[in-house]
């Protein structure tokens, strides 16, 4: 088997290479390397903290959509039915307190049927997404 | 290759950990890592930053290698990987420029001729006028001698891509150097 014919401009490219002076005077290099990673962990400690409380946030902010979307979403769907429950609920003792207030939620719209639908479909993507997996830090 | 490098102990990971240890790896390796960062036009304050950049994630993950490669192929990849990073964030920064390169203190020896020199600096400014990734490439076969087994594992890719940053950046230059105007 014959050899490949070396390419000239392969090795003046490979003398160039290695006649380059390269820098390595650095002072305290492993210490100023060591203190660096010092900071970098530092760093990656707040991030990771950081990234905990808006986690936690973010939690909250799901959870308290999720209800909302589901309670307006019940309300459209069931209609002046729920608006009546609630109210029954609410006012268990009407006579009892002369000044309370009024607790009756309007009745609902017939027409607003397709809007609960949604309202419902919101709330159980916000509860997907608030439980979908996160990277891990 | 230094007698030391090829000792079978100091390639134990267990050897390495530990500021004495590591103190000796970056003595022994900074020059390497030093000439990658030159290689991508990194010089001065820039080169210094990028180089004890490198050695600091080098530290952070010290306790992660497991000496299932060369330890130089591992530091290569760690530091291609930083510098790859610096020079991305010196290029997005339109007030520093990157292919300046030391002093003239620094390049050259003195028993070097003119000519020879004036072509090896052309040479030199060509490579790190290359993109980031060939420029590495170039340095780690032809300065360093690494295969391309060595570089693909040091950035990173395919054997395949590697083979493909070598051809391209060798082609590039071949384009932008003329070589009976170089001298050997």
């Amino acid at each position: 088997m014959s050899q490949p014919t070396p390419d000239p401009f392969d090795d003046l490219l490979a003398a160039a290479m290695r006649a380059r002076p390269v820098r390595s005077d650095l002072q305290d290099l492993a210490q100023c390397a060591m203190a660096r990673a010092a900071a970098l962990d530092a760093a990656d400690h707040r991030r990771a903290a950081l990234l905990r409380r808006v986690r936690w946030r973010l939690s909250l902010a799901h959870a308290l959509a999720a209800v909302a979307l589901l309670g307006v979403g019940a309300w459209a769907m069931v209609g002046g039915d729920l608006s009546g429950h609630v109210a029954s609920l609410v006012q268990a003792e009407p006579d009892a307190d002369p000044v309370a207030p009024d607790w009756t939620l309007p009745p609902a719209p017939d027409d607003l049927l397709p809007v609960g639908g949604l309202c419902l479909a919101g709330a159980a993507l916000v509860v997907a997404l608030g439980n979908a997996p996160r990277p891990t830090t | 290759m230094t007698d030391a490098t090829r000792d079978p102990s100091r390639f134990d990971p267990l050897a390495l950990r530990g500021p004495e240890a590591f103190a000796r790896l970056v003595a022994e390796h900074q020059p390497m890592v030093a000439s990658l960062g030159q290689s991508m036009g990194l010089a001065g304050h820039d080169l210094d930053d990028a180089v004890a950049d490198a050695f600091a994630r080098i530290w952070r993950a010290l306790s992660g290698f497991a000496g299932r490669s060369q330890i130089r192929t591992w530091i290569y990849r760690i530091a291609a990987r930083a510098m790859l990073r610096t020079v991305a964030a010196r290029r997005r920064d339109p007030l520093r420029s990157l292919g300046a390169f030391e002093p003239a203190a620094t390049a050259g020896a003195p028993d070097q001729d003119a000519a020879r020199r004036q072509s090896h600096e052309a040479i030199w400014q060509a490579v790190a006028g290359l993109e980031p990734r060939q420029a590495a490439a170039i340095e780690m076969h032809y300065r360093q001698g690494l295969s391309v087994a060595q570089i693909a594992e040091a950035l990173d890719c395919p054997a395949g891509t590697a083979k493909t940053l070598l051809f391209r950046a060798r082609d590039q230059l071949r384009r932008r150097l003329r070589i009976e105007d170089l001298q050997p």
